[in-house]
C-alpha cells in the first residue's frame, strides 16, 4: 500500500502507537491488564481512547481511498461529501433519543450538557483558534449566563426563556468590554488576566448573597415550566439546546468563512501587518471576545435551566480551564473540533471517575500533554491531516506534496523562535 | 496604630511567601518566556513530599533540604521532558502544557493524599508563642520566614552575579543563540533555571504549609497572589518579584481590614485588581525593563 | 598544507526545506578562505551547518577528525568559533562580561585575565568601555567586541559572518587589519563570509563562490578576482 510506505513516520511516530494501543485495548480482557495494581485501571481508558482515535483515523483513510474516484472529479465532489458529513452529524444528534440508551455512560441529560460545552468551545475556537487570543476566563461568561437565569428567577420570576436572550446579550456586552483591556495583553499575559476573571466569579457570587443566594445557590427544581413534553423534560431541554447549538455552529462557521474570520486569522498571524492592511484590530478582537462571551453566556443559561440549580461552586476556575482543554483537544483552530471537545469534556470525566475521584483530571492532564506533542491541532486537526495525507499519499510516492502543509508549519516555527527570543512586557512599553 | 503594625507584620510574612513563589515564576519567565501556571501545584506537591518525610519520622532540618533537592531535580526533569519539546511552539501550546502540569499535580495530590488537610509542623527550634514588644506581638515564625527569604536572596545574588555558572545562566536566558556560540550548554542552563525555580517554589510551599492548612488546593490562592506579585514587580526582575510579593502581602492584609467591601472573602479580587491595573498602566511592572514589543 | 577544516558534500536544511545541496570546502591550516555569494546563497547557512546549528548531512573533518554528531558547544570547545551575522552581542551585559562569556569554555582564570588585557590591546576602544553596557555601543564597536569575544575562546578556526556589514570603510579597514594580524601572529585560520568581495579577496588566499546552495566557482583569490563572472556580479567593474 502506497499510503503505508509514503507515511511520514518521523513526524507521525505516534500513529502506529495508537494502533498498538488499540490492540492493547482489544487484548486487555484476555491479558488481565486490570490485575496490574494502580496502573491497570488507567491503561483501559487510555488504550480505549487511542483505539477509538486510531479506528476513526483508519476509517478516514479507508473512506478517502474508497471515495477516490468520486473525489478526484473535482471540488464539487469534495464539497458534496462535506455536506454529507454535516448531515450525518446532525442526524446523529437529531435521532439521539432512539439510541442514547445504547451508548455507554450516556443519557439525554449528559448529551444536553455536552452540547452546552460545545457551544462554549465554539466560542473559544473563534477567539483563541482563529483570533489567537488565549482565554482562561470563559467560565466567567458561563457563570453570567447561569446567574442571569437564577437572579431573574429569584428576583422577578422571569420566565427562563427570556434568559436565553438576555444572558448572551449581557455576556456578549461584557465580553466586548473585557476585550478592551485585553488589547494590551499578549500571549501568557492575556491568559493570566483572563484567569483572574475566572477566579473572581466564585468569591463574588458568594459575596453578593442577597442576589445570588450565596453558597446555597438558587434552586429551581420543578419550577421551570415548558410548553410541551412536560412528562419528558430531558427531551425538551435536549432539543432546545441542540437547536440553539445548531444556530451557534452555523453562525460560527459563517463568521469563520467570511470577512470576520479572514480578518481574525490575519490578526493572529501578524497583527502589525493586519493593521497595516487596514484591519481594525481593536474592533475585531473585541468582537471576538464579545461573540465568545455571548456563546458561553447562552450555554451557561441553558446549563442552569437543565440542571435547575445555580451555585457559586459550579463556576470554579477549573471550569474555565476545562473549557480551554476541551477546545484544545478537539482542535482549537477548527469549528468541528468543538463537537469532539464537548463530548470529551462530558464523557471522559464520567467514564474515568469510577477509577478514583481525581482520576478524571489526572487523565485529562496526561491526554492534554500527549495531544500537545502529537496532535498540535487537536483531534479534528489530526483527522483533517490524515484525510489530506491519505488523499495525496495515494497519488504520490514521495511524502513531498502531502507534506507541504507540514513544511509550512515548520518554517513558521523557526521564525517564531526568533520572535520569542525577547518579548518582554505585556504590551508596548 | 498597633493593629496597623500587627497587620503589616503579618502581611509582610505572607508577602515573603508570595515573593518566593513569584521568584520561581520570574526565574522561569526570564529564561524561557513561559508563565508556568503549574508552578503552584508543583510547589504543593513538593510540600506533600516533605510532609511524607516528616510523617515517616524524619527531622525537619533533614526533610526540608531533601525535599528541596528532589524539587530541584523534578524541576529539571519537567523542563527536559515536558517543556523542551514545545519550547518553540506557539504560546497557546506552552500555556496549555503548563495548565496540564497544574491539573496533573493537583489531581495526583488529591489521589495520593486525599483532600483531608494535613497538619504541618513549625520548624524544630522555632517556638509557637509570640514575643510581646510593647503592644505588639511578634510571631517568631514570621521572622523565620523573613530570614529565610533574605538568605535565599543573598545566595541567589551571589550565584547569578558572582559566579561563572550565574553568568552562563543569565546569558542563556537573555540570548540563547549567542550563548550557544560561546559554548554555553543553553538547554542545560534553562533546565537548571527550572530546577532552581522549582526549589524556590517548594520552599514557598513548605514555609506556608504551617500557616495555612496543607491540602491539595492550598497553593492555588497563593499562586494568584504570586502572579500579582510578579506582575507588580516585573516578570523579568527577581528582586522585583520579592518586593512585589511583600507589597501584595501588605495590600491584601491592609485592604482586607480597612476596605469594608473587600473583607476576607474578596481579598483575591484585590490581587486581580493589582494585576489588571499594573498590566494596563505599566505592563513591565515596577522593576521590569520596558521593552518595545517586537512583532 | 594540511587542512584544518574539510567538508565533503555538505548539505543542510531548515526543517524540511533544503538550503545547501552538497558543498565541498577546504580551509588550510593558518589560511584565510573567503566565502562569497549573493544574498540568500547560503553563506550563513554553511557556517551554521559547520557548527551543527542546523540539520546537516555530509562529511566534515576538523583537524583531521570527523565531527559528525558533535554539538555546537563541543565544537566551540574544540576551537571552532563563529562571529555571527549581526554580531550576537550580549546587549544587557557589560563589555567585560561579554569577553568573559567568550571565554566560557575555558577554565584557566589567569589566562582569561591576560587575554582580556590582550583584547584591550588589540581594541583600545573596548578597554575604555569595559564597564559599559555592550548594547549601547556603536555598530563598529560591537563588531570589534564580537571578534574579541570569539578570540577569547582561543579559537583555532574563526568563522566570520560579514564582519563589515553596515560599517564605515575606515572601521572596516581597521577590523580587517586586525584580522590579518591575528591570522599572521596567532595562526588562527579563518573562513570569511563577505559581501564586500574586493576586500575579502584581498585578505584571502583561496575563495569559494556560492550560488543557491552550491559552489558555483572556486579558486585562488587572484583567480577569482580575475574571473569575469565574479567581476561582473560581485565586484562591479
Ligand atoms: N531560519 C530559517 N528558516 C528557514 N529558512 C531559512 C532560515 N534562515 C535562512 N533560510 C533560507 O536559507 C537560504 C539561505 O540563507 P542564508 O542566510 O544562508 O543566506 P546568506 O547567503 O547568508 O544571505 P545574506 O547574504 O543575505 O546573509 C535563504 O533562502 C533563506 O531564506
Ligand atoms: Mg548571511
Amino acid at each position: 500500500m502506497d499510503f503505508v510506505r509514503s507515511f511520514d513516520y518521523r513526524r507521525n511516530w505516534f500513529f502506529p502507537l495508537f494502533v498498538v494501543a488499540g490492540l492493547v485495548w482489544l487484548l486487555a480482557e484476555p491479558a488481565k491488564l486490570d490485575a496490574i495494581p494502580a496502573v491497570g485501571d488507567l491503561i483501559g481508558p487510555f488504550a480505549g481512547m487511542a483505539a477509538l482515535l486510531s479506528i476513526v483515523a483508519i476509517g478516514t483513510v479507508i473512506v478517502a481511498t474508497a471515495l477516490r474516484p468520486v473525489l478526484d472529479r473535482g471540488p464539487q465532489a469534495e464539497r458534496a461529501l462535506r455536506w454529507v458529513g454535516y448531515g450525518l452529524i446532525i442526524a446523529f444528534f437529531a435521532f439521539m433519543p432512539l439510541y442514547v440508551e445504547a451508548i455507554p455512560h450516556a443519557s439525554m441529560l449528559k448529551m444536553t450538557v455536552a452540547i452546552q460545552f460545545m457551544m462554549v468551545i465554539v466560542g473559544i475556537n473563534l477567539l483563541t483558534g482563529f483570533g489567537g487570543q488565549i482565554s482562561l476566563g470563559q467560565g466567567a461568561f458561563f457563570a453570567i449566563g447561569g446567574y442571569t437565569l437564577a437572579i431573574g428567577f429569584r428576583e422577578w420570576d422571569m420566565p427562563w426563556g427570556w434568559s436565553l436572550i438576555i444572558a448572551p446579550l449581557i455576556a456578549g456586552a461584557l465580553g466586548f468590554l473585557i476585550g478592551i483591556p485585553a488589547l494590551r495583553f499578549k500571549g501568557p499575559y492575556l491568559a493570566l488576566a483572563t484567569l483572574s476573571l475566572a477566579v473572581t466569579v466564585t468569591p463574588l457570587a458568594k459575596k453578593f448573597e442577597e442576589f445570588t443566594g450565596g453558597v446555597q445557590g438558587v434552586v429551581m427544581f420543578g419550577k421551570l415550566g415548558v410548553p410541551f413534553w412536560q412528562d419528558n423534560l430531558d427531551r425538551f431541554f435536549y432539543y432546545t439546546t441542540a437547536l440553539l447549538a445548531l444556530l451557534v455552529f452555523v453562525l460560527a462557521a459563517n463568521l469563520r468563512r467570511g470577512r470576520f474570520g479572514r480578518a481574525l486569522i490575519a490578526i493572529r498571524d501578524n497583527e502589525t501587518a493586519a493593521s497595516a492592511m487596514g484591519v481594525n484590530v481593536a474592533l475585531y478582537k473585541m468582537t471576538a471576545f464579545g461573540i465568545a462571551g455571548a456563546f458561553a453566556g447562552l450555554a451557561g443559561a441553558l446549563n442552569g435551566v437543565v440542571i435547575q440549580f445555580v451555585s457559586p461552586d459550579q463556576y470554579s476556575p477549573l471550569l474555565s480551564i476545562r473549557f480551554l482543554v476541551g477546545a484544545v483537544i478537539g482542535g482549537v483552530a477548527t469549528i468541528n473540533g468543538a463537537i469532539i471537545g464537548g463530548l470529551f469534556q462530558q464523557f471522559v470525566p464520567d467514564v474515568t471517575v469510577s477509577i478514583n475521584k481525581s482520576a478524571p483530571d489526572a487523565i485529562q492532564a496526561i491526554i492534554l500533554i500527549v495531544v500537545m506533542y502529537t496532535m498540535r491541532h487537536g483531534v479534528a486537526g489530526f483527522l483533517q491531516e490524515t484525510w489530506r495525507y491519505a488523499r495525496s499519499g495515494l497519488r504520490l510516492r514521495k511524502p513531498g506534496a502531502g507534506g507541504t502543509a507540514i513544511v509550512e508549519t515548520v518554517v513558521v516555527v523557526e521564525q517564531e523562535e526568533v520572535v520569542v527570543v525577547r518579548q518582554d512586557g505585556g504590551g508596548s512599553g | 496604630m498597633t493593629e496597623f503594625i500587627q497587620l503589616v507584620l503579618a502581611g509582610t510574612a505572607n508577602g515573603c511567601i508570595y515573593g518566593l513563589l513569584a521568584l520561581a515564576l520570574v526565574l522561569i519567565y526570564r529564561s524561557t518566556h513561559i508563565i508556568n501556571f503549574g508552578q503552584g501545584e508543583m510547589a504543593m506537591f513538593s510540600t506533600y513530599i516533605c510532609w511524607s518525610f516528616l510523617n515517616a519520622g524524619m527531622g525537619y532540618w533533614v526533610a526540608v533540604p531533601l525535599t528541596l533537592i528532589l524539587a530541584f531535580a523534578a524541576g529539571i526533569a519537567v523542563q527536559r521532558i515536558l517543556i523542551r519539546p514545545v519550547q518553540n511552539a506557539p504560546e497557546l501550546t506552552i500555556v496549555i502544557v503548563t495548565l496540564g502540569l497544574y491539573l496533573f499535580f493537583n489531581s495526583l495530590a488529591l489521589w495520593i493524599y486525599s483532600g483531608v488537610p494535613k497538619p504541618f509542623p513549625l520548624p524544630t527550634g522555632i517556638r509557637q508563642a509570640s514575643w510581646q514588644v510593647g503592644d505588639i506581638f511578634i510571631i517568631p515564625y514570621h521572622l523565620f520566614i523573613f530570614a529565610v527569604l533574605i538568605t535565599l536572596m543573598a545566595v541567589l545574588y551571589v550565584l547569578f552575579q558572582r559566579t561563572k555558572l550565574g553568568l552562563g545562566l543569565r546569558a542563556a536566558a537573555a540570548q540563547p543563540a549567542s550563548s550557544r556560540l560561546v559554548g554555553i550548554n543553553v538547554n542545560w542552563m534553562l533546565a537548571l533555571g527550572w530546577g532552581i525555580a522549582a526549589a524556590a517554589g517548594a520552599l514557598a510551599g513548605i514555609l506556608s504549609a504551617p500557616v495555612v492548612q496543607l491540602e491539595p488546593n492550598f497553593m492555588a490562592t497563593i499562586l494568584i497572589f504570586s502572579f500579582a506579585s510578579a506582575t507588580l514587580g516585573g516578570f523579568d526582575s527577581p528582586p522585583g518579584a520579592v518586593v512585589g510579593g511583600i507589597a501584595i502581602g501588605n495590600i491584601v492584609a491592609l485592604g482586607g481590614r480597612y476596605i469594608e467591601f473587600i473583607g476576607t472573602q474578596l481579598d483575591i479580587v484585590l490581587a486581580l485588581v493589582v494585576i489588571v491595573a499594573v498590566l494596563l498602566i505599566r505592563p513591565a511592572g515596577l522593576f521590569g525593563r520596558q521593552v518595545v514589543q517586537r512583532v | 598544507m594540511s587542512a584544518i577544516l574539510e567538508a565533503v558534500n555538505l548539505r543542510a536544511a531548515y526543517g524540511d526545506r533544503p538550503v545547501l545541496f552538497g558543498i565541498d570546502l577546504r580551509v588550510p591550516e593558518r589560511g584565510i578562505v573567503a566565502l562569497l555569494g549573493a544574498n540568500g546563497a547560503g553563506k550563513t547557512t554553511t557556517l551554521r551547518a559547520l557548527l551543527a546549528e542546523v540539520r546537516t548531512w555530509g562529511d566534515v573533518r576538523y583537524q583531521g577528525e570527523s565531527i559528525a554528531g558533535k554539538s555546537t558547544q563541543d565544537l566551540v570547545r574544540m576551537g571552532m568559533v563563529m562571529v555571527p551575522e549581526g554580531r550576537g552581542t550580549f546587549t544587557d551585559f557589560t563589555v567585560e562580561e561579554n569577553l568573559l562569556l567568550g571565554a566560557y569554555s575555558r577554565r584557566d582564570k589567569d589566562g582569561i585575565r591576560r587575554d582580556i588585557e590582550r583584547m584591550y590591546g588589540y581594541f583600545p576602544v573596548l578597554g575604555q568601555r569595559r564597564k559599559q553596557r555592550a548594547g549601547s555601543m556603536s555598530g563598529g564597536e560591537q563588531q570589534m567586541l564580537a571578534i574579541a569575544r570569539a578570540l577569547m575562546s582561543r579559537p583555532k578556526l574563526l568563522l566570520l559572518d560579514e564582519p563589515s556589514l553596515g560599517l564605515a570603510p575606515l572601521i572596516v579597514q581597521e577590523i580587517f587589519g586586525i584580522l590579518t594580524t591575528i591570522n599572521r601572529e596567532e595562526g588562527v585560520s579563518m573562513l570569511l563570509v563577505e559581501q564586500d568581495a574586493v576586500r575579502a579577496l584581498k585578505v584571502a588566499t583561496y575563495a569559494y563562490l556560492l550560488e543557491t546552495g552550491r559552489v558555483a566557482l572556486e579558486g585562488t583569490a587572484d583567480q577569482l578576482a580575475a574571473s569575469d563572472d565574479v567581476r561582473r556580479a560581485y565586484l562591479g567593474y
